[in-house]
């Protein structure tokens, strides 16, 4: 990636974008026709009841909760690539962040299906919603099952935002590669205009751009590690044992980012080959993966041996037996294979042999999606199975009906995926090209005051064009200094030190921000500790206002709230609500080229020509 | 019986508790009579069955008139009935009467034939006597399963518990159990000895030889003495059974201040079960104990049943010329050789119910009143009248079998009377004659209510019945006895038939019956079906596994069953349940399991029931034995606590576990992390003694006839979906294999549930009288609180429920019948709570104590169940659960605050004697 240019990267990622072939259709269309046979089958469920799967007393939960928990810890890589990747700095997560995102959008999606899916009576399903209702009965906010519904439709909105701001930039770059060769009445030029929000690349916008994607990082990455916290608590605040465990959260965090490191492995090897991304996705890129994932085993191997510690240390009868079944039982297998998918072969990663080899990562990433699956499912059926009293203790097999949903809901996702390889940048060109800019900015002086970002279209104006991050910098330094002070710059990538030579201000986006996570916190616990009042129900002795189970409303309150007041304030202060771009705007700024506009008088326009010349500009246009 | 009534149709039977047989409870079988009234498999019509062609409905106009026409024509009546002993018997002998016949013939599958034989033979009185357990400190049962369907269980069971429950400062009575096969009764005993079958005598025999020997008799029995030690040294040592033992349980029968022997097995028929009842009675006698525990002047109605000889006359009499009625009783289906004998008569006129094996091969079906239809009345021990009413009006076009027979004889010209004088116009004035008549020879001048006011009102006389002073009868003639020759060794392919009663299904008569078929077989909680128990040693000599299917034969015939393989039967058994293996009766009970009365012949050949063969057949699975619950085994789990006698001697009340209660004051500091919770008036609660529990189940079936609970079906219960939501599943007592105990689970009503919080939408919740509530209608179906209750007391609805019409008249309209998709659960009933809550209200007063019985606790025969409120200080559950030494919860560690009590089985150890 190193050697390519700001065009090449622009061009091969959109290319990828262009007209599928046959296999392509004919792919999707087994999809969907999975899709259809899964929806069939679940209708079926509805009208027959659960009966139709093999789920029983005591077995009340198996592989439609076990999608749900596989589902949501694939969602979990992406945010974590993109947020918590992106605020430790680690670059190498360019390349994969959009895929990975995408993939995470796509998995909430699946998962959010299961939910629905293992409901009795699917069609009250809105009881769990927390609105209003004459019957003045709200969502038992101390279930960990509304923190579910809170924290997975958090995690779906606030990484659905995510995922939006930051394909803006590169929508603009479809949209004007789209103009220029499909020309501007095209479908897809049109769709292209409306997603791109109006996106011109100008300083201003990248100023509150970076500071909003900033603080949705910051955002998301708290929301990544409780989603699967939550969703670990349906299993840790249950009293089962084998379930009734305060490793959970750690562990499940640790297993979902195992397993969606390797669902990403998964996706990007083939998708990399099919859409010849080769020169943007390399070989390092899945080595940096890989070293991720041999990290992740670690700490799932160490809960499943914390587990063994604490059921033999606990000494608990009822605890260690149980584990002595799951380890040494009839269900045994799935637990060693378990281990063995999840903690031994991932370690094989340690050999630079191994994780450089395509063909062994690929292999590495399929085991240890099964052995994910699978675990949540051990996890899930064999502390059902064999629980405190021995007549109650049961098995579990899957039926077709189930087999058939999994199969669908495998489908649904990849179904989602092949849509958005083709109709989506599927690598952040603009986060790449941003690398490129980092090595060609020099370090310019500051200006003496503050620049004005706003260009007065009355007044003439002059529109010089580079091809160099660093020397759009080198001629903002050298208007400033011969006293231009109304400026504005087009730019394809984020320049960081735009801002601080032009002495910007810090974008008010986070203040924004603060107020609504400040608002959110409040609102989570005024909804459940004001509809716990009206209900004022007693439930497993603890009182309708119980605060501990209400900071998990709080908290999903505090980051929904803060990244939607976020995307508000981003879409007022850098005026994303339009379609149309500027007049001084030229498509080139979305790909390869960046524009300084200078606002000068009528007079002004020869000696700016002149001063320029040193920034050496490729063209420059007067606009009068 | 007692039936609750809404809106013209019964929803509920309960037991008469001023009966002197039930006193209130009822067993599983009882509490099944609601679904034999509403049987979906019922006949509707007359139906009419010419030889060689198809069948036809037609009217009773047209029966009758057939029929009729057929006496006039000359043709002589024969009556094969169940079991009758009051008016309806005297209209058939009239009947019969008329037609100058006196073949009438109550026939029974389990006749007694061996007590009858062996008490004509001791004391010429050829009858079953009342014998009274409760009186009893000890009971040995050679083989009789006295608490599951030998002769009267569930006065039995009542018995039983009220001698065998523990009473401070009473020492403990006990109950010893001699048999191959660890039945329900067996399990219950203090002491099982397993034996091979056969050897029941001979443990009697080595009894009776110790008692002359050491002296203890209390009656003269030496003129047996000869026939008894001929016995003996003729059988040699029983196996499994030392003489220290032998001695022990003597010293124990004659020392006690009341005992009683029980001889069976239920099915038996054969010479040496008759030797067993010999025996047994000899014991009885020479401890002294008839007049005491057994009652000759008190004959059980089963006396009535036909006799043996009686029988074969029957049907060696049938010909050609003979209408044969029979009403109620399918002796084709339970007695080998009757589809034959029964058509040599000319025409069979079957009056009953269902189309049972017998009915299917009758003439004409006359389609009768279920039990719940009619008037009637029997006689269960003699002086103890029952009276039987109409609970509804008629289901179908039925009449009831009094009526027939009384209108068959009025058109063929013979009206029947039963003074002599006045014909009779119905079954009703008919009844209403005969009970005028009972009460008043002894009726005090001033009663104000005739006798069959007061009948109609108690539902029958007993309180007047004649006290007479129990007689003594002849002294037995000893010095004829002799006994069968003992049992060849079985050649190793053979095996023992043990044909055994269940206390579900009995005789098969009931198989049809959802309610039955579901309920789990007590000891091993199988449903719907039957199999083979067959001990591991045979199973791996023969070739079997657990789950194989195997073919029992005989020369009688052959079936086919799943085996199980267990230690619970003597080694050359093979164990098999009755009841099962219907070709007709209906959907139920049509192709599930295996007939065993197709194995037992006539032909003896020295073996108790038969000696078959056993083969393994290609067919069998794991799945073909359905169990609800697949673990007995506790692993040091401790959920059935036993105390040792010894300890609990010393302790008072008060003493004992210092309990969670679901009170404020459970409250724990260093436990809890929320407050306390305050109920205002009442905090429901309930104490199980499972010293009392013998785990027969009628309290599960009675939460099905009370709370709507479907019946879900054999397939779909092999698969988890049961709804039961109270099981009493069996534990083993760890280190003693031989004895189960039961832990009747419902709902514990946790003050702090597990299954509420998790609950998003607050379906589960908790009221303010304590008690663990589910909101139907509000349930979304995570299934969340099922998996979070450590108890698994909640039920989901899996599938769609289809009530069979007219199954769906019994539904309890003050209880919701839940849809597929949610969860649903035992609830205390609480509509029984809310009505004596209006009630009380009503009448301005405060709930008393005991007026509250959930369905459970009303059906107990053995009163294992106290129900009440813990905030009433005097409450009988307020001072068990807060001063019993015995008391203590299930899983109590997990501070779930159980609402539900149990009281610990006492171990009789050593030191306490």
């Amino acid at each position: 990636m190193a050697d390519l240019k700001y065009g090449q990267i622009n061009d091969d990622v959109l290319s990828a974008m262009g007209k599928p072939r046959a296999p392509f259709y004919f792919a999707v269309a087994f999809l969907g026709a999975l899709i259809g046979w899964a929806a069939l089958c679940w209708t079926y469920q509805i009208q027959l009841g659960m009966g139709v799967s093999g789920l029983n007393r005591p077995v009340g939960w198996a592989t439609y909760i076990t999608n749900f928990v596989f589902w949501v810890g694939i969602a979990h890589s992406g945010t974590l690539i993109s947020a918590i990747l992106y605020l430790l700095r680690a670059n190498w997560r360019d390349a994969v962040s959009r895929s990975a995102e995408a993939m995470t959008i796509f998995a909430i999606m699946t998962a959010g299906l299961f939910p629905l899916v293992h409901l009795g009576r699917v069609w009250v399903v809105y009881y769990i919603l927390p609105y209003p209702s004459q019957r003045q009965l709200w969502p038992n906010f101390l279930s960990p099952l509304v923190w579910d519904v809170c924290a997975v439709s958090t995690y779906f909105t606030v990484s659905l935002i995510f995922w939006l701001v930051g394909l803006i930039p590169d929508l603009a770059a479809a949209r004007d590669r789209y103009e220029e060769t499909l020309g501007p009445d095209n479908f897809l030029t049109k769709l292209y205009r409306i997603m791109a929000l109006g996106w011109i690349g100008a300083g201003n916008q990248w100023r509150h751009y970076g500071r909003s994607y900033l603080y949705f990082a910051a955002l998301a990455t708290p929301l990544v590690i409780s989603v699967h916290s939550v969703v670990s608590w349906d299993f840790a605040m249950s009293l089962l044992p084998g379930w009734h465990s305060p490793i959970f959260p750690p562990y499940f965090v640790a297993g979902a980012i195992h397993s969606g490191l390797a669902m990403v492995l998964t996706l990007l090897i083939p998708m990399r080959k099919l859409l010849h991304l080769e020169r943007l996705i390399e070989l390092h890129h899945f080595e940096m993966l890989a070293k991720t994932i041999i990290l992740t085993a670690t700490i799932v191997g160490y809960a499943y041996a914390i587990e063994a510690f604490i059921a033999c240390y606990s000494g608990d009868l009822v605890e260690w037996q149980f584990f002595q079944w799951r380890t040494f039982g009839s269900a045994a297998w799935m637990f060693w294979t378990c281990v063995i998918c999840n903690v031994f072969i991932p370690w094989l990663f340690v050999l630079k042999k191994v994780r450089t080899s395509i063909v062994c990562l690929f292999i590495i990433s399929l085991l240890i999606n099964v052995g994910m699956w699978l675990e949540r499912l051990m996890i899930l059926f064999t502390s059902l199975a064999h629980d405190f009293l021995p007549q109650n203790w049961g098995g579990y097999f899957p039926t077709w009906v189930e087999i058939s949903i999994t199969l669908g809901s495998f489908s649904f996702f990849f179904f989602w995926f092949f849509g958005f390889s083709k109709l989506l940048p599927t690598v952040p060109l603009s986060e790449l090209k941003a690398r490129i800019a980092d090595e060609e900015i020099v370090s310019t002086g500051c200006c003496d005051t503050r620049i004005r970002e706003r260009i007065d279209t009355l007044r003439p104006s002059v529109l010089a064009i580079f091809s160099n991050a660093g020397r759009l910098l080198e001629a903002v330094k050298i208007g400033c200094d011969a006293g231009f002070l109304e400026m504005e710059t087009y730019s394809p990538v984020k320049i960081d030190q735009l801002d601080q030579v032009m002495r910007q201000p810090k974008s008010p986006v986070r203040l924004f921000t603060l107020m609504g996570a400040l608002a959110g916190l409040a609102g989570g616990f005024w909804l459940a500790i004001g509809t716990a009042q009206v209900n004022s129900l007693i439930v497993g002795g603890k009182p309708p206002v119980s605060l501990i189970p209400f900071c998990v409303i709080g908290f999903e309150g505090t980051i929904l709230l803060g990244s939607i007041a976020n995307l508000i304030g981003l879409v007022i202060f850098a005026r994303l609500f339009r379609t149309k771009t500027s007049a001084y705007y030229d498509p080139r700024f979305s790909r390869d080229k960046f524009g300084l506009l200078i606002s000068c008088d009528a007079g002004q326009i020869r000696q700016l020509r002149e001063i320029l010349q040193p920034a050496a500009p490729e063209e420059i246009h007067v606009h009068q | 019986m007692h039936l609750w009534h809404r809106d013209g149709r019964v929803t509920k039977a309960e037991g008469n508790p001023g009966h002197p047989v039930n006193h209130g409870g009822l067993c599983a079988r009882g509490q099944s009579s609601l679904q034999g009234l509403y049987d979906p498999d019922r006949v509707q019509q007359a139906l009419f069955r010419p030889k060689g062609q198809a069948e036809q409905k037609h009217s009773w106009e047209k029966a009758l008139a057939g029929i009729s026409a057929q006496l006039i024509g000359g043709g002589r009546v024969a009556i094969l009935s169940s079991l009758q002993t009051g008016a309806l018997a005297e209209v058939m002998k009239g009947f019969a009467r008329a037609f100058g016949s006196d073949r009438v013939v109550m026939y029974e599958a389990f006749n007694y034939e061996p007590l009858k034989a062996a008490h004509q033979q001791l004391f010429n009185l050829p009858v079953i006597p009342s014998y009274d357990l409760g009186k009893s400190d000890f009971i040995i049962s050679f083989a009789a399963d006295f608490l599951e369907t030998w002769i009267s269980p569930v006065s039995f069971a009542a018995g039983f518990s009220t001698m065998h429950a523990f009473q401070t400062g009473s020492p403990m009575n006990r109950m010893a159990y001699v048999g191959p096969r660890l039945s329900l009764t067996a399990a219950n005993a203090d002491e099982f000895l397993l034996v091979p079958p056969g050897y029941e005598r001979a443990v009697a025999a080595s009894m009776l030889k110790t008692m002359l020997d050491q002296g203890w008799q209390k009656q003269d029995i030496s003129a047996a003495r000869g026939a008894i030690d001929a016995l003996v040294s003729e059988t040699g040592p029983i196996p499994g059974v030392s003489p220290e033992v032998l001695t022990r349980l003597t010293r124990s029968f004659c020392s006690a201040q009341a005992s009683v022997a029980l001889a069976g097995p239920t099915a038996a028929g054969s010479p040496l079960a008759t030797d067993t009842a010999l025996l047994a009675a000899l014991l009885n006698y020479a401890a002294g104990r008839i007049g005491q525990t057994v009652d000759f002047s008190r004959p059980h109605a089963l006396s009535e049943a036909a006799r043996e000889l009686e029988l074969q006359q029957f049907f060696a009499s049938l010909g050609p010329k003979d209408v044969l009625f029979v009403h109620d009783t399918n002796p084709v289906y339970s007695r080998m050789g009757a589809a034959a004998e029964l058509s040599k008569a000319g025409l069979t006129v079957y009056l009953g119910t269902m189309m049972d094996e017998t009915a299917q091969q009758s003439h004409w079906f006359l389609p009768v009143d279920s039990p719940l239809e009619s008037w009637g009345d029997f006689e269960p021990a003699a002086g103890i009248h029952g009276l039987m009413q109409p609970t509804l009006s008629r289901l179908y076009d039925s009449r009831s079998a009094g009526d027939v027979f009384i209108e068959l004889a009025r058109r063929a010209g013979k009206p029947l009377s039963r003074t002599g004088s006045e014909a009779a116009s119905d079954f009703l004035s008919w009844l209403k004659a005969r009970w005028q008549g009972l009460g008043a020879a002894d009726q005090a001048p001033e009663a104000v209510d005739s006798p069959w006011t007061l009948a109609l009102r108690n539902g029958g006389l007993w309180d007047s019945a004649p006290a007479s002073a129990p007689q003594s009868p002849h002294p037995p003639q000893l010095g004829a006895l002799h006994f069968a020759p003992a049992m060849r060794p079985a050649p190793s392919d053979l095996v023992q038939l043990w044909p055994w009663s269940s206390v579900m299904t009995f005789d098969g008569r009931f198989a049809n019956r959802g309610w039955l078929q579901e309920a789990p077989d007590p000891v091993t909680f199988l449903v719907w079906g039957n199999w083979i128990d067959l001990h591991p040693e045979k199973a791996a000599a023969l070739g079997i596994k657990d789950g194989d299917l195997a073919e029992l034969s005989t020369e009688a015939g052959s079936l086919r069953a799943p085996v199980r393989v267990t230690d619970e039967v003597s080694e050359h058994l093979a164990a098999i349940a009755l009841g099962h293996g219907h070709h007709g009766l209906g959907e139920n009970a049509r192709g599930i399991g295996a007939n065993v009365f197709a194995l037992l012949g006539t032909r003896q050949d020295g073996a108790l029931f038969a000696s078959c063969r056993i083969r393994r057949v290609a067919g069998g699975s794991p799945d073909a034995l359905i169990y609800t619950a697949r673990e007995r085994e506790q692993f040091g789990r401790e959920i059935i606590q036993w105390v040792p006698l010894s300890k609990l001697q010393r302790m008072g009340p008060g003493e004992g576990d210092d309990l969670i209660l679901p009170l404020p004051e459970g409250y724990r500091p260093d436990k809890d992390l929320y407050p306390k919770r305050q109920y205002a008036l009442h905090r429901w609660a309930m104490v199980i003694d499972l010293q009392r529990c013998i785990g027969c189940g009628a309290c599960a079936v009675a939460c099905y006839a009370e709370n709507n609970i479907p019946v879900i079906g054999r397939e779909r219960v092999g698969k988890g979906r049961e709804m039961a939501w109270l099981r009493v599943a069996p534990y083993r007592k760890p280190g003693q294999p031989g004895r189960l105990s039961w832990l009747p689970l419902l709902c514990q009503h946790c003050d702090a549930a597990p299954c509420e919080p998790v609950c998003p939408v607050f379906a589960a919740m908790h009221n303010e009288e304590g008690l663990n509530a589910q909101i139907y209608n509000r349930c979304i179906g995570t299934r969340y609180c099922s998996n979070n209750c450590p108890y698994k007391v909640r039920r989901f609805n899996w599938v769609n429920i289809i009530w069979r019409a007219p199954l769906d008249l019994q539904l309890n309209p003050e209880v919701t019948v839940r849809t597929r998709g949610v969860m649903e659960k035992c609830t205390f009933c609480v509509q029984r709570i809310r009505q004596v809550e209006y009630q009380a209200e009503r009448e301005r007063r405060a709930i008393r104590d005991g007026e509250i019985q959930p369905a459970c606790a009303q059906s107990c025969p053995t009163r294992a169940f106290t129900f009440g409120d813990l905030l009433d200080p005097n409450a009988q559950v307020t001072r068990l659960t807060r001063g019993d030494p015995r008391r203590y919860h299930v899983l109590e560690e997990l501070n779930t605050k159980p609402a539900v009590t149990f009281l610990r089985k006492v171990d009789i150890d050593t030191e306490a004697g």
